[in-house]
Formats: C-alpha cells, sequence, structure tokens
C-alpha cells in the first residue's frame, strides 16, 4: 500500500475535474454538478480506505518514522524545499472530515444555478486546497496551499453569495492575507535560525529555538516569543479568535449554504490545526508562556460568542457566532497541554465540523423555501415540514451538547482537561453550555413552534436530496456520541505525544 | 583594450543601432514593405540575444573601450532580460491599432534605440559612459510617451517627463561632475581608490553622492521621485508603459547597483567608517517609503493604468530591499525581482493595453463584467494582478518570497514585516479591478472582441510563464544569482 501514492491522489484528483468541467459547452453547463461529484467521490473513496489502514499505534509529530502514507520528492533545490505530505493523528481527522464535507456540499450544491462550471471548478479547486493543507509537512507547501485557497474562496463568496458578498467576501480575503504574510515572515525566520536552513517542520521542530534573540529597532527580542505571535495572529484569524472574528459573521452569512459548510466545517479548523502542528511542537517554550493568554481567549471566544449568537435576528449569523462560540472550547482544551484537553480538542473540532456542517445545511433549506432568514419573521413551521423541524431539533440539540450525541464527549473531554489547569476560567466557560443552549432552544421555539405563521404554509418539506446530505453526518454525531472509542483512538497516540513534547520536551 | 579590439564586444549594441537605422528605412516604404519592416524589427533583439547568449563569458572583460564599458555577469545577465523585454515591446506594438495609426516603425526604432540605451547603461563602468547611456534612453523615451500628438494626456505626460527628466538627469550630471572633481578620475572602479588617496571632506562625498542618487531615483521613480511617474504612465501609449516600466527603470536599477556597490562594498571607502552603513540604512528607509507611499496612493485611484502606475512604484520599493541588504548579499533576488516583476507587470500593462483599445476608456468602471465577456483576458489579467500581489503559486510569490527570505538573513526584519504588511494593503487595490471582471453589477456593455493572434501568444506566454516559474523557483533563481557576479573594483 506505501507505493501507491494515496495522500496526492486524494488531494489532487479533484484538480483533474476542472479542465473537464470547463471544457464542458455551455449548453450543458448544468452537468457541472455531476462532474463536480463524480471528482470529488474518489477522494472520499480514499478516504474509507485511509480511515481502514491508518495505523493508530503510531504517533507522528515530530518523529518522521511515525508518520503515515508518506511522499517525498525535492522541489526547490535553491531552498532545499520539498514536496512532502504525511499524517498523524492530527491530521487524518481534519482529512477525513474534509472529504466527508466536500462530497455533502457538492450534493448540497446541486441547487446553484448561476454559472455553475466556474462554481463547481473552483470547489474542486478548494477541496485540493484545503486537502493539501492538511497532509503538507513541509512549511512552503503547507503555505502554498493555505493561501491557494483563497483564491477560490474569495470567487466563491464574491460571485455566489448574498447581497453583501463583495464586501464581505474582500474582507475575508484582505483578513486572511494579513495573517499568512505574517505567518510568511515567521516561517523564513525558522528556515535562517534553523540550522541546517529547512522548511522541513519535523526537522524544525527538532531545532532548539529557546534562548534566540536578534535586534530590531534598537531593542532585544526573543526570538521564540516574537515568532509564535506571528504566528498565533495568522491562525488567530483563521479560527477566528477574538479580536480578528470580525470577517466571520460577514463571510458566513453571505456565503452560499454549501461554502458556508466549507468555511465552518473545514476552513475555521486550519487555525487550530496549525496551532498544533506548527506553533506548539516547534516553540514549546513560548506555548506553555502563552497557554494562560490562550486560555483567556478562549474564554473571551466561548462566552462573548454565545452572548453574540443569542442577540442575533438573522439565522444564519447566529450560527456563525455559535461556531466562534464551540472553537473556544479547542482551544480551552488546547491551552491545558493535558492529554485530556488535547484529545478533546482535535475531536471537538471533527465534531464541530460535522454539527456546524448540518446547521449550515439546515438554514439554507429553509432559505431557499422563505428567502429570508429572519428568527422572528418564521412561526409554527414544525406544523407544515415535520421532518424539517426533527432534522433541526436533533441538529439543534447537538450543537448545545445533549449528552449521547457527540459534541458533549468533545466540550466535556475540553473542559475537564483544563479544569486542573485553570479552574476558574474553566467553570466561567462551561457556561458557555448554558447559553449555547439558551440561544438555540429559544430560536428553535421561535421558528417551529407557536402557531403557524399563515404565509408559510405552503412551504415543501424537506426534500430527499437534502436529507441524503444529512444523514451521514447525524450518523456520525450519533456514533461519535454513544462509542467515541474508534475516533478517538486515531489521534491519541499523537496527542500524547504533542502534550509531552510541549510540556516535557520528549 | 582599443577601439577595434573593443567592437566585438558590443556588437549586440551594433546590432540594435545599425537595426533601428534599417527598421526606419522601411518606414519610407510601401505598405508591403513596412509589413517586412516589423519582422525585421522583431527578429533584431532576438539576433542580438543570440549573439549575447552564444558569446557570454563568466571571465569578466574590463576594459572595452578603454575600460568604458565592463563585461561580468552582471551585465550579460541584464542585457540579455533587457533584449527578451524589447522583443515583447516590439511584438505587442503590431497589433496596437493606435500605434500603428501614428507610425508603427518609428516606434519600433524608437524601442530599439532605447534598448541599445539600455544595454550600454548596464555595462558603463564610466561617469561619463554612464551619463551617455542613460540619456540614450531617455531622449527617445520622451518622443515615445508624447507619440499620440492627438493626445492630450500623452503630449502632457511627454512633456513631464522631458520637464522631470532634463532636470534630474542635470543633477545627476551635477553630481557626477563633482566626484570627478573629487577624485580625479572617470573610471568608477578607481574612484573610490582616488577618493581615498585625495583629502576628500566626507561632507563634499555625501553630497555628491546624493545628488547622484536623486539622479537614479528619478529613473527607479524611488520617492521622493516618483512624482512624474503616474502621469507619465497614464498619458504614454499603454504598450510603451509596459515597456517603459520595466526596461528603462530596470536599467536604472542596473546602474545604481553598480555605482553603489563599488562605493560601499565593506572596504571601498576605509577614510569613512560610518557611511557604509548609513547607506544601506537609508536605502531600507526609502524601500519602506517607497513601497508605503506607492500602495497607498495606489488605494484611491479609479485609472487603471495611474493604478498600475502606482504599484510599480510599490514594486520598485520591494525590489529596494534587495539593494538595501549590506555589502551586495541581495542583488541576486533583487535581479531575480526585477525579472519577475516584469513578465507580471507587462502582461498585466498590456492586457490594460488591450482593454482599452477596445472600450476605449480606462476607468475601473469599464472593466465590469469583462471576465464574462472576455474569458480568455479576463483570467489573463486576474493571473497577472495576483502575481503582482504576491500570492502562490504565481511568480509573484516566488520573487516576494526569495526577497524577504534574503534580507531576513540580512537581517532586515523590520523591513520585511513593513513589506509583508504592504501587500495586504495592496491586495486591496488589484482585488478592486478582479471585483469589477467578476463580481461587478452590469456587463456585456461593449461587444466582446476577440484578441489578435499574435498579442493572444504574446499574453498567453506571460501568463504560462507567470505560473511556470511559481511552480518551478530554481531556474530563474539561479540565473539571479549568476547576475548577482558583479565586478568591484580593478
Amino acid at each position: 500500500m506505501q507505493s501507491f501514492p494515496l495522500l496526492s491522489v486524494m488531494a489532487f484528483f479533484p484538480l483533474l475535474g476542472i479542465p473537464v468541467i470547463l471544457l464542458l459547452p455551455q449548453s450543458k453547463a448544468s452537468y457541472a454538478k455531476w462532474l463536480g461529484l463524480v471528482f470529488t467521490l474518489p477522494s472520499l473513496a480514499l478516504g474509507v480506505v485511509l480511515y481502514g489502514s491508518y495505523n493508530r499505534e503510531l504517533a507522528g509529530v515530530f518523529d518522521p518514522a511515525s508518520f503515515q502514507f508518506i511522499e517525498r520528492v525535492p522541489w526547490i533545490k535553491t531552498f532545499n524545499i520539498e514536496y512532502f505530505v504525511g499524517i498523524d493523528g492530527l491530521s487524518v481527522m481534519m482529512v477525513l472530515l474534509t472529504v466527508l464535507l466536500c462530497t455533502l456540499c457538492m450534493v448540497a450544491s446541486f441547487s446553484i444555478k448561476q454559472s455553475p462550471k466556474g462554481y463547481f471548478s473552483l470547489f474542486l479547486l478548494l477541496e485540493t486546497g484545503m486537502l493539501g493543507v492538511f497532509i503538507s509537512l513541509d512549511f512552503v507547501l503547507f503555505y502554498v496551499f493555505w493561501e491557494v485557497m483563497l483564491l477560490p474562496m474569495y470567487f466563491l463568496i464574491g460571485v455566489w453569495g448574498g447581497p453583501r458578498r463583495v464586501y464581505a467576501a474582500i474582507k475575508f480575503f484582505l483578513y486572511t492575507l494579513l495573517g499568512s504574510v505574517l505567518m510568511l515572515v515567521a516561517m523564513l525566520a525558522f528556515y535562517y535560525q534553523a540550522e541546517p536552513h529547512t522548511f522541513d517542520l519535523i526537522r524544525l521542530i527538532q531545532s532548539d529555538f529557546s534562548g534566540v534573540t536578534f535586534d530590531m529597532f534598537g531593542r532585544v527580542w526573543d526570538f521564540s516569543r516574537v515568532m509564535f505571535l506571528l504566528l498565533f495572529i495568522g491562525f488567530a484569524v483563521k479560527v477566528p479568535i477574538f479580536p480578528f472574528h470580525t470577517w466571520l459573521p460577514d463571510a458566513h452569512v453571505e456565503a452560499p449554504t454549501a461554502i458556508s459548510v466549507i468555511l465552518a466545517g473545514v476552513l475555521l479548523k486550519m487555525g487550530t490545526y496549525g496551532l498544533m502542528r506548527i506553533s506548539y511542537p516547534i516553540l514549546p517554550e513560548s506555548a506553555i508562556w502563552f497557554s494562560g493568554a490562550l486560555a483567556v481567549l478562549a474564554l473571551i471566544n466561548i462566552v462573548y460568542g454565545a452572548l453574540c449568537a443569542m442577540a442575533q435576528q438573522d439565522l444564519k449569523k447566529m450560527v456563525a457566532y455559535s461556531s466562534i462560540s464551540h472553537m473556544g472550547f479547542v482551544l480551552l482544551g488546547m491551552s491545558a497541554l493535558t492529554e485530556t484537553g488535547m484529545n478533546g480538542a482535535i475531536l471537538q473540532m471533527f465534531n464541530h465540523g460535522t454539527i456546524t456542517a448540518m446547521l449550515f445545511l439546515l438554514v439554507g433549506v429553509v432559505y431557499e423555501r422563505a428567502h429570508h432568514r429572519n428568527i422572528d419573521g418564521f412561526g409554527g413551521l414544525a406544523a407544515n415540514m415535520p421532518v424539517y423541524a426533527a432534522f433541526t431539533g436533533f441538529a439543534w440539540f447537538a450543537a448545545l451538547g445533549l449528552p449521547s450525541l457527540s459534541s458533549f464527549i468533545s466540550e466535556l473531554m475540553c473542559l475537564l482537561g483544563a479544569f486542573n489547569a485553570y479552574r476558574t476560567i474553566t467553570i466561567i466557560s462551561a457556561s458557555g453550555i448554558l447559553l449555547g443552549a439558551a440561544y438555540m432552544l429559544w430560536s428553535y421555539q421561535r421558528i417551529f413552534l407557536g402557531p403557524l405563521n399563515e404565509r408559510y404554509r405552503g412551504l415543501a418539506d424537506i426534500s430527499t436530496r437534502e436529507v441524503l446530505s444529512l444523514i451521514p453526518l447525524a450518523a456520525i454525531v450519533i456514533l461519535v456520541g454513544i462509542y467515541p472509542m474508534p475516533v478517538i483512538s486515531l489521534m491519541q497516540a499523537s496527542s500524547r505525544a504533542l502534550v509531552n513534547l510541549t510540556t516535557l520536551g520528549v | 583594450m582599443d577601439a577595434k579590439e573593443s567592437l566585438i564586444w558590443v556588437f549586440p549594441e551594433i546590432i540594435l543601432a545599425v537595426g533601428a537605422l534599417i527598421v526606419l528605412c522601411f518606414a519610407l516604404a510601401s505598405d508591403r514593405a513596412k509589413k517586412l519592416g516589423f519582422g525585421v524589427a522583431a527578429i533584431i533583439p532576438l539576433a542580438a540575444l543570440l549573439v549575447l547568449v552564444a558569446r557570454f563569458t563568466l571571465e569578466p572583460v574590463r576594459d572595452v573601450f578603454y575600460g568604458s564599458l565592463m563585461l561580468d555577469p552582471f551585465s550579460q545577465v541584464i542585457s540579455g532580460f533587457f533584449l527578451v523585454v524589447g522583443f515583447v515591446a516590439v511584438i505587442a506594438s503590431i497589433n496596437d491599432a493606435g500605434i500603428q495609426k501614428v507610425g508603427g516603425l518609428e516606434y519600433a526604432a524608437f524601442i530599439l534605440c532605447i534598448l541599445c540605451g539600455m544595454l550600454l547603461v548596464s555595462k558603463a563602468s564610466n561617469l561619463l559612459m554612464i551619463y551617455l547611456a542613460l540619456e540614450m534612453v531617455s531622449v527617445p523615451s520622451y518622443l515615445a510617451v508624447a507619440f499620440f500628438p492627438a493626445s492630450k494626456e500623452s503630449q502632457e505626460g511627454g512633456l513631464k517627463y522631458v520637464l522631470f527628466g532634463a532636470l534630474t538627469s542635470g543633477i545627476l550630471l551635477y553630481g557626477l561632475s563633482l566626484l570627478y572633481g573629487f577624485g580625479g578620475t572617470l573610471e568608477l572602479y578607481e574612484l573610490p581608490r582616488a577618493l581615498a588617496s585625495r583629502e576628500v571632506p566626507l561632507v563634499g562625498f555625501v553630497a555628491a553622492m546624493a545628488l547622484v542618487m536623486v539622479g537614479f531615483g528619478f529613473k527607479i521613480t524611488m520617492f521622493p521621485f516618483h512624482a512624474w511617474a503616474p502621469d507619465v504612465y497614464q498619458g504614454a501609449p499603454t504598450a510603451f508603459t509596459a515597456f517603459l516600466s520595466v526596461g528603462p527603470k530596470v536599467a536604472g536599477f542596473a546602474v545604481f547597483t553598480r555605482v553603489a556597490l563599488s562605493f560601499f562594498s565593506p572596504d571601498a571607502l576605509p577614510q569613512f567608517p560610518g557611511v557604509n552603513q548609513g547607506f544601506y540604512s537609508l536605502v531600507a528607509l526609502l524601500s519602506a517609503a517607497t513601497m508605503t507611499y506607492g500602495n497607498f496612493a495606489a488605494l484611491s485611484q479609479d485609472n487603471i493604468k495611474r493604478m498600475l502606475a502606482y504599484s510599480s512604484i510599490a514594486h520598485a520599493g520591494y525590489a529596494l530591499i534587495g539593494l538595501a541588504i549590506p555589502g551586495g548579499r541581495g542583488i541576486g533576488v533583487l535581479l531575480y525581482y526585477l525579472f519577475v516583476y516584469a513578465i507580471m507587470n507587462m502582461g498585466a500593462f498590456l492586457t490594460v493595453a488591450f482593454v482599452s483599445r477596445t472600450r476605449k476608456r480606462e476607468t475601473l468602471s469599464d472593466y465590469d463584467g469583462l471576465g464574462y465577456d472576455m474569458p480568455y483576458v479576463g483570467m489573463l489579467l486576474t493571473l497577472f494582478l495576483f502575481s503582482l500581489t504576491g500570492i502562490p503559486p504565481t511568480v509573484g510569490f516566488v520573487g516576494k518570497f526569495a526577497l524577504f527570505s534574503r534580507a531576513i538573513e540580512g537581517g532586515l526584519l523590520w523591513l520585511v514585516l513593513i513589506a509583508a504588511l504592504n501587500t495586504v494593503v495592496s491586495l486591496y487595490y488589484y482585488v478592486k479591478v478582479i471585483k469589477a471582471l467578476y463580481l461587478g453589477g452590469s456587463r456585456a456593455l461593449f461587444p466582446a472582441e476577440s484578441l489578435p493572434i499574435v498579442q493572444s501568444c504574446t499574453l498567453g506566454a506571460l501568463g504560462a510563464l507567470t505560473l511556470f516559474f511559481g511552480l518551478f523557483w530554481d531556474p530563474m533563481l539561479r540565473l539571479g544569482d549568476l547576475g548577482a557576479k558583479i565586478v568591484l573594483g580593478v
């Protein structure tokens, strides 16, 4: 199996679809969606193979021998850059999440009528970019994929989005580029600081940057702290961490449904993934130094995001702010630097990806029918759309962390992991779950319960295609909620290694 | 080396000069012969390039024409680069209806004359030669900018260019003559030693260098000597703007580099200990000012040519980072960045040239929906603009990557941070164009026009290079490092 370049095929197969779609004659443009799906499915199939053949004993993180599905080819000799990909427990969940959500979002995008050829080509490019980020083990490769992803995202929001799409798209682009150029500076600084010069992430992890200083503006600065901060801003924009979050509500609200799903389901995780893959292992000492601040930021994300969500009139905006709140748990779990917390953080990334995907898909369902998303503008929809109400109820309960559904487990693990390290912060953070229940249930009540709003008597219930895109997610939410071990075992070895590397240096 | 022996080393220049005259003769001939004339005009730079490559020598040839020209890898690589740029410029004018109406072959002859001057600039190692070669670039440029007699902008741009150009070349000449007065020699490489052997006051030397820098700063649109660029770039025929923003500007960089390094290499002027450090700090500051000014001024532009003019000021600022790295360690990446800049900037300007010809105007709103009406042009312009921003996998990213990395190695982290933030600012105005192309509300106001075949191939080739060198970095980086072998001192 090792000789077959599984990861490359998985990441680059979608690209092959782009010329095929672009060559479609204009009269056959509606076939673009089928081609889009056809070129996504092989990656999903490879994802299943990957899940089956992944060795759960191997840790990865800093040990090149225990990464899996490694491919390594020299790329740019002048800078010693390699095409170096491989996965470990930190990335395997994210890769699986990406191929799953991309396939489901292709299905959910079938209703796109405006220039479908462009839409599905860009979507396929986006998938390649996202997978590339999660499998890269060379910093430059990582950065290239990270940036390549921005272009399709800009167009997908800007062309196919809602009324304020142009504003939202440029705001997203500017914020993210700001983050990435700071990351670029840090990346180059690492390269010259490491001996021998390298962009290989694993070799960078093995280099010791503690105690290095440099002069700038007539002052002496600590290399590792400054670089940690530069990287942190880069990743914080993506997560997003308060106060870099303001692009998120705009982008998520204006993006078309499937793209909102991708944004919330996959892109946000890249921020926390970057912290785990790059910041923590390369700069462990600064990670510890910074962890208190990170816990405070996590708290702000959880509570502030939840309070904002509660105040929203627009259903999609509420879901967008709930993402900020839920990503706060990931940060909290990470900041504690315990194995439970780290496991919880990775699991929460996965669970948030599946659950928030359901939320956005469900919001998209009602928006396509009613053409507005005002929470108070509905009322009593349960009478008219019973199946839709049931699915929404399920997703809403999953989001608020009902026991036996997946996010309960991961949020609990994050809180448990952080409890000993930051008692006060953890206790206040737990109120985020309460607030989550409040805004979720309150919005559900306003939309589905009470007397039926006569204007919406004629709304059709959820269609089979829409149900099909929800069922796999719902199944995962239940399975992980009842029996999480198969998933946790995927990442356990790696998160233990990451925590030990950061705190003990081994 | 006497004149007879020297001739063989300036064969490319001779080809260009004679070629320009031949092309001018074709301009007097019948219409059919004129077509042939264009063929000749396009072949001349290629022929010169062939000779240059065939005679390429790693071993420097120092005393061509009694030491007024210097052939080292630096000058030869840059000369080759100029010839490629010149070839593209001639080709681009063939389909330019505006230029053809006024007189296409005269225009091509101008380009060849400017090319000849640029080649001499890259080799000049004598103060007088530097001045003469720069004038040889400038005078035909003035004419080419004012090439449209009926256009007010073209005339205004031409006049501004002449006035600014004359003033700054006067200042440059003043500086050069001060240096000659202090040192007693015109030879660039003997000057530092000559200055050391005489008791030259520090103030005098600094004043002379400052005057010289004004002259070069004008050529490379360095802040605060950039003010002419937007008007000139806007007024000139767009195809010529594409050439002007790349050719003469890079020629300015070449001569600036050679002069700067000969005076400010580590042990050139032992009698002025602080001057070395001071120079590189000054260039770093000017670099930061140039890129920041260019980017912020571009933000509010509504005319796309003006916007690209400010953008090319900003890019001069980025390129200056290469010169600000002390001790000449940044020359390789400076050259590399200039190559990269040439590909993407010529691409952008030539695309704009085509669009403004079909749409007659060049404000941003004229680009609304262009991406749908002319998909090929829209895609290429998008590619060039993303490359100018510096987003992978385009060559513009590699350029920034190489520059930033060498600057960080040279300890200029603060400058890199400023440049990185500038990139974000620049994204805003580049994306304004892309927004008009694809996200604009109105569309299909203009009939779609297909690109003439030559144009479409030229632009396609530039676009392909933008992507190819964005994915395969090594060949051009090596070329830049080869060109970094610059000969200093005797």
